[in-house]
């Protein structure tokens, strides 16, 4: 990836919140495709999200969202037009029905035919499957439909920039497929930034993972090559070992361990989740934490 | 105490009210701060329309909507001219005036109530144009309050009353006006302090403020009420002099006051979101405009005006439409032409109850419409007229001069009333005027409200029976007068009504209870006695005693006269 065809492309970008650095000069450049951010509470991964959909302003450092410059007014009002975006903690106007409450976000996102921004919103709400209920007021949706409704929101006008920030949390293993279909099929074209803890969705979805812990990027690469990094680092036994960095019992009574195994240890297969807790374990004994991530090439 | 259950309310409001979703500290979000050239201004009307359905569908504003007929029924109820209904309309639509306000906050407050700010943030319409979409909601609450002006002013028209003048437009647009600028303040405190409890908090403070520092006769001003000052308050109300042309109302000026502080307040509510060159320009022009506005109405009444309105009261003959009927002069103002069919039902009943003689002994009877000494303020309490007029006017005019002792039978503006009610006497005051001209009573009071006492004079007695028997439900109306208007002395002074009749004599109670007997006679009877000698009943020195005998009845016992009044020569 090179930074001119970047969509998101940050550097040494810092944001603090009193004496609490949520950023410590990261660096990223994405490009098409769903990007993955994983990280535990605290790592920043929100900060970042909204410093890219121009929420929030970063302190220093430099930001170009879809080629504009946030900081300029100009340039936001740019990016917004290209941009769909999903809070951590999206509010409802919970006495309108689903249709209204998107038509009214259409309306903000300037789709001013009342013909065209009616069929798009219908468009969106399908999409999400809550067609069926779109007149129904949002206070009476599940709270998976209320995400969902959200989902929608940031899926009018078919945006250049996706940024989601822990979609899928509430919403059923049929809701989710359903999500990443959704999410694929715009990644075809555009990029989608995607936050959440669910190792299985990166894995499922993204193109390109990064992994952040206090404020910085820990690592950036294909979901494969971060799976690879794993490789003979994730063992089972039957019981616990204290030399292993993250342990846990699994559902058939054995321990799965991720650390530096010890000889005639049997290996596990790694999953994304292994490679995650490695480097998010790593990150959490080793500091200072490196501010360079390390890189992967992506496939 | 007020200010304890100010506090109290604003408490409980901005607890109940407090932002329940925020995710983000609303001032750490960016956007575009400010409208930009690619700005998409086509977005206002849809957001608008959608704004408006909120503001409109706003429990408080629905709220408001019901209490609005409740207060126009009250505000409009016995009108006596069509300037009193224009008036009492935008009176009536001032609580939709502060309901607006909370619905038009609360609906502007919606994203940091539901936390939707930081969602709101990231789209493309900026801030100053989602404050612009809640300004232009100003339309609907425009549109429900013209329609509930109209419907009330269409329902007065239609009710049975015959109101003097015609419809004040400007009057009552002030009242829709008044809801108007109250979207544009909700708008405004939401936008600077945005906490739901300030936006009821701000209704108080517009309430405290048209009572307190915009009413020029209360603290800190202390006024007379037809000071032109009172033009700064929102709703500016009629002075008490009961004329049209004796008011001076720049209502035009006031209208253009009245948009110009709602244009301001909308500016401000815009200014939030950044001091640009449009918005500057807006906030000076309008501050400019309201300053002008609010300059020309205070400014005191030309020499010309005030001249004009003193020879409205001192020459009623240049002023007042007369005619003639049956030998009796009959004139009014203009504005109150339509009164005069019952000073002509009234007097002629007055006059056809007694015998031809009390014309024939008589110089011919004027009906000269003027106003009464003492009036009713809207607290009901009495108060002077002149106190009611302007200084300009009020110090040119001598009491002896607009009250002279003509000898006339005077209406006041206005029909007869009991006092602070709606219930009608039915021209029985008139009646009594005209009873007491027959007799050769003062019919009405003059000078500083002087007037004389008849206790024990056959002639009172008979005035006051010949009122009754013209009068509807005379009887009735006489015992209540009686009662209420002596409140147990034995003088008719009527010393705690707010707006006595204009009578020029305290008719003893004792006496008003000979002529409540004297109803039970027939009334030609009666006629026929008094014709035979009707120069003895209507001597001064003809005793009650005398006439209660002539026809049988019993005498009344002789009143203790006050001591501060003069007999009736």
């Amino acid at each position: 990836m090179t930074t001119t065809t970047a969509t998101v492309d940050l550097r040494q970008v810092i944001k603090t919140y009193g004496s609490t650095r949520a950023l410590q000069g990261v660096s990223l450049q994405l490009g098409t495709g769903v990007t993955g951010l994983l990280g535990p509470n605290g790592a920043g991964k929100t900060t970042l999200l909204r410093i890219v959909a121009t929420v929030l302003a970063a302190d220093s450092g430099e930001v170009r969202v879809l080629g504009e410059d946030p900081t300029e007014s100009e340039g936001r009002l740019s990016i917004r037009r290209r941009l769909g975006y999903f809070p951590q903690e999206p509010g409802y106007y919970a006495s309108l029905s689903a249709f209204d409450f998107v038509d009214y976000l259409a309306v903000l996102k300037e789709m001013t035919d009342r013909r065209v921004r009616h069929d798009e919103v219908r468009r969106v709400l399908s999409e999400v499957g809550l067609a069926d209920v779109a007149h129904k007021r949002i206070k009476a949706l599940s709270g998976g439909m209320k995400r969902r409704v959200i989902v929608a929101q940031a899926l009018l006008g078919d945006p250049d920039l996706l940024v989601l920030d822990e979609p899928a949390a509430g919403l059923d293993p049929e809701q989710r497929l359903r999500f990443r279909e959704t999410v694929s099929a715009i990644a075809e074209r555009h990029t989608v930034l995607l936050s959440t803890h669910m190792t299985e969705d990166v894995a499922a979805l993204c193109q390109h993972v990064v992994v952040m812990n206090g404020g910085q990027v820990l690592s950036e690469g294909t979901p494969d090559a971060l799976v690879e990094t794993a490789r003979g680092r994730v063992w089972v036994s039957d019981k616990p070992d204290p030399a292993a960095q993250v342990s846990w019992r699994t559902g058939s009574g054995q321990h799965r361990l991720i650390g530096d195994p010890p000889s005639g240890s049997e290996l596990a297969e790694p999953a994304m989740e292994d490679a995650y807790l490695l480097l998010v374990g790593k990150a959490a004994n080793a500091e200072p934490v490196s501010p360079s991530p390390s890189r992967w090439r992506r496939q | 105490m007020e200010i304890i259950l100010l506090i109290a309310v604003f408490g409980l409001a901005s607890w109940r009210l407090r932002p329940r979703h925020g995710s983000i500290d609303p001032a750490s979000i960016v956007g575009p701060v400010a409208s930009s050239p690619t700005t998409e201004w086509g977005v206002v009307v849809p957001l608008a329309r959608a704004e408006t359905r909120r503001v409109l569908l706003h429990p408080a504003f629905i709220v408001g909507v019901l209490l609005t007929p409740l207060m126009l029924v009250a505000a409009t109820s016995d009108p006596e001219s069509w300037r009193a209904v224009s008036g009492g309309v935008a009176l009536g639509l001032v609580p939709l005036g502060w309901m607006t306000i909370i619905a038009s906050n609360l609906v502007a407050l919606r994203p940091s109530r539901s936390g939707t700010e930081e969602l709101l943030a990231a789209l493309p319409a900026p801030q100053s144009t989602r404050t612009g979409a809640m300004l232009a909601t100003v339309v609907g609450p425009t549109v429900i309050s013209a329609v509930f002006a109209v419907a009330a002013l269409v329902l007065v028209g239609r009710g049975t009353t015959v109101l003097s003048g015609s419809i004040e437009p400007l009057e009552t647009l002030a009242g829709i006006l008044i809801v108007a600028g109250a979207v544009t303040v909700g708008v405004a405190v939401a936008r600077w302090l945005p906490g739901g409890g300030w936006g009821i908090a701000s209704v108080f403070v517009v309430i405290f403020l048209q009572a307190r520092f915009l009413d020029v006769t209360t603290w800190p001003w202390n006024r007379s009420q037809g000071d032109p000052m009172r033009f700064i308050g929102f709703l500016a109300e009629g002075t008490n002099s009961g004329a049209n042309f004796l008011e001076f109302r720049p209502a035009a000026w006031h209208l253009v006051y009245l948009a110009a502080l709602s244009v301001l307040m909308g500016g401000l509510a815009l200014a939030r979101d950044g001091l640009r060159r449009n918005v500057r320009i807006l906030i000076g022009g309008a501050l400019a405009i309201t300053l002008v506005a609010g300059w020309i109405q205070t400014r005191p009444m030309s020499e010309a005006q005030v001249a004009a309105r003193v020879s409205f009261l001192l020459d009623p003959d240049e002023h007042q439409v007369c005619q003639q009927v049956d030998d009796v002069t009959y004139c009014a103002y203009q504005d109150f032409l339509v009164d005069v069919p019952d000073w002509i039902d009234r007097v002629g009943a007055t006059l056809a109850a007694l015998p031809t003689e009390a014309r024939d002994s008589r110089p011919p009877l004027e009906v000269r419409q003027r106003p009464a000494i003492v009036i009713s303020d809207s607290d009901c309490s009495p108060e002077g007229y002149l106190t009611t007029l302007t200084s300009a006017i009020a110090s040119r005019i001598a009491v002896d001069d607009l009250w002279p002792a003509d000898g006339d039978v005077h209406p006041p503006f206005g029909s007869d009333h009991f006092p602070c009610s709606s219930r009608d006497a039915f021209g029985f005051f008139l009646a009594v005027q005209t009873g007491a001209w027959a007799v050769g009573l003062p019919p009405a009071p003059h000078g500083a409200n002087v007037r004389c006492v008849a206790s024990g004079q056959a002639r009172s007695v008979i005035a006051l029976w010949a009122a009754a028997v013209a009068s509807p439900d005379g009887e009735r109306t006489l015992r209540d007068v009686t009662n209420d208007g002596s409140q147990g002395f034995p003088l008719i002074t009527f010393a705690d009504w707010d707006s006595p009749p204009t009578w020029g004599v305290d008719y003893a109670v004792a006496d008003a209870g000979l002529a409540v007997d004297m109803l039970g006679l027939a009334p030609g009877d009666v006629r026929d006695v008094l014709a035979d000698n009707w120069d003895r009943w209507t001597d001064p020195a003809t005793t009650t005693k005398m006439l209660a005998s002539e026809f049988g009845l019993t005498a009344p016992a002789s009143a203790t006269q006050m001591p501060s009044r003069t007999d009736c020569a």
